[in-house]
Parts: C-alpha cells; sequence; structure tokens
C-alpha cells in the first residue's frame, strides 16, 4: 500500500500530464493551421485560376472588336466569339494551370456568359464557384 | 531526521515542473507564431501577385507585400519576383505571361544561445498578367 500512500513522484506526474497538453495543444494549433492554410490557398487559386480564364476570353472578345474594322467581314455575334469551344478551352486550360501553380485542384467546370453587358466567366473548384467578369457593351445587345 | 520531513515539498516539485510548463508553453506560442506568419504571407503574396498582375510594377508589388503582410514586420520580409520587371517579356508586352512572387520571412527564436537559428516561413503566388503597355 506505499504506492498508494507515498507522496513522492507527483513532480513527474504533473509533469507527464503538462507535456500530454502541451502536445494536444500543439497537435490542434498545427491541425487549424494547416486547414486555414489550405482553405486560403484554394481560395487564392480558385481567384487567380478564375481571373486567367477571364483574362483569356477577353482576349478573344478584344480581338474580335478589333477584327470587325476590316470593313468587308461580317461582324461574328458576340455571344458565339466568347463562347467558342476553343476559347472555352484555352480559358479552362488557363484557369487549370493556374490553379495549379497556385496549390489548387483542377476545375470542375468553366462557363462563360455574355448578357448585361459583360462577360462572365464562372468556374468551380472544390465545389466553390469563382466568378470573374468585365464590361462588354456587345454582351448588352439582346 | 531532515530528510524524512516534507516541508517544502511542493515548492521543490513546482521547481521541478516549472521549466516542462515553461517549454510547453513556448512551444504553443511558437507554433501559433509560424501559424500566423504563414498565414500573412500566403495572404501578402497572393495581394502582391495580383497587384503585378495588374500593373507590372516592382514597387507597386513590393507595397502591396507590405501592406497585407500584418502583422508580420515587412522589413524582415525577403521578397523575389519573377521574371524581373527589366527582363523580358515584363519589359515588353507583358500581358498573358506568368508573374511569380516569393517571399520569405524568419520567424524569431529566443534560442540562439544553443545554436537553434530562426524558423523560415516561405510563401508563393502566380498570377497571369493582364497589364498592357
Amino acid at each position: 500500500m506505499d504506492a498508494l500512500n507515498d507522496d513522492g513522484g507527483q513532480a513527474a506526474i504533473l509533469a507527464v500530464v503538462l507535456i500530454a497538453l502541451a502536445a494536444v495543444a500543439i497537435a490542434g494549433i498545427r491541425e487549424a493551421d494547416a486547414r486555414l492554410a489550405r482553405g486560403s490557398a484554394t481560395r487564392w487559386a480558385g481567384e487567380a485560376a478564375v481571373e486567367a480564364a477571364a483574362a483569356v476570353v477577353a482576349d478573344a472578345y478584344a480581338a474580335e472588336l478589333r477584327a470587325r474594322v476590316v470593313p468587308s467581314r461580317s461582324p461574328r455575334p458576340m455571344r458565339e466569339v466568347v463562347g467558342a469551344p476553343s476559347v472555352r478551352e484555352q480559358a479552362h486550360a488557363a484557369a487549370d494551370d493556374l490553379s495549379a501553380r497556385n496549390g489548387g485542384v483542377a476545375s470542375e467546370d468553366l462557363t462563360v456568359t455574355c448578357a448585361n453587358g459583360a462577360v462572365t466567366v464562372a468556374a468551380s473548384f472544390g465545389g466553390t464557384t469563382y466568378r470573374a467578369s468585365f464590361s462588354a457593351g456587345e454582351c448588352s445587345r439582346p | 531526521m531532515s530528510l524524512n520531513r516534507e516541508d517544502g515539498q511542493a515548492i521543490v516539485e513546482f521547481a521541478l515542473v516549472l521549466p516542462v510548463l515553461l517549454a510547453a508553453a513556448f512551444a504553443i506560442a511558437l507554433v501559433a507564431d509560424v501559424s500566423v506568419a504563414r498565414l500573412a504571407l500566403q495572404h501578402g503574396t497572393a495581394e502582391a501577385a495580383r497587384a503585378g498582375a495588374l500593373t507590372n510594377d516592382d514597387d507597386a508589388i513590393r507595397d502591396t507585400l507590405a501592406a497585407a503582410i500584418a502583422p508580420l514586420d515587412a522589413a524582415r520580409v525577403r521578397t523575389a519576383i519573377a521574371p524581373p520587371e527589366s527582363e523580358p517579356p515584363r519589359s515588353g508586352d507583358p500581358r498573358g505571361s506568368l508573374l511569380v512572387v516569393h517571399a520569405s520571412y524568419d520567424v524569431p527564436l529566443p534560442l540562439g544561445f544553443i545554436g537553434i537559428g530562426p524558423l523560415t516561413v516561405e510563401a508563393s503566388a502566380t498570377r497571369r498578367i493582364e497589364w498592357t503597355p
């Protein structure tokens, strides 16, 4: 019964308990930090990706406006221009490239809409949809 | 016999446990410091790269980074921007090319007396340059 009544070794037990508590606290902080960092990286990657995609679409939009200066050329409807499969593929590739470079995931889908005086590009990454848009007078026509 | 007396036992045990307690508190504070630095750098580089994509200006990139990394000390942040502003494609028409902003920060450790240096935290962000000359 000496082991139960003896006061010796209390400091050692306390030290072990404290070390265990500290280990749990550190593990918790690290896990929370990793989760926050992942969320932050995914968000920034998504934003960079969708802006890159919108820039590709904007380039196509601007190229069409420049091409319309040629009098012999009949203008293409802008909805067709910005929604063309080749433009969407380039935008998709740019979005995936930027997402990967920033530690994000590949986009699940990418849509380009030309309406209400603006071109809007929307892309989903990890279940979250990011949008980027630019003013486009050609998209205000019915 | 003075060896059998229990007077002062609590003080002795407290003295034994105190270093462990301090080390644990220090470790928790350090992990939190590193976490804050990493998140701040991540945020700062992302904002700076975005500014660079819109302006193609290294000064704007550094200013944005310095403003976005609070609560870190901007003077202690090392920044690398690639490609440099003075080299192609950024010196010409860089629209569509990539801009990378990398930053590192030394989280100070008060353990220099035992040869343990600061912990270096790094972050980088890439953007497609949208600026046109």
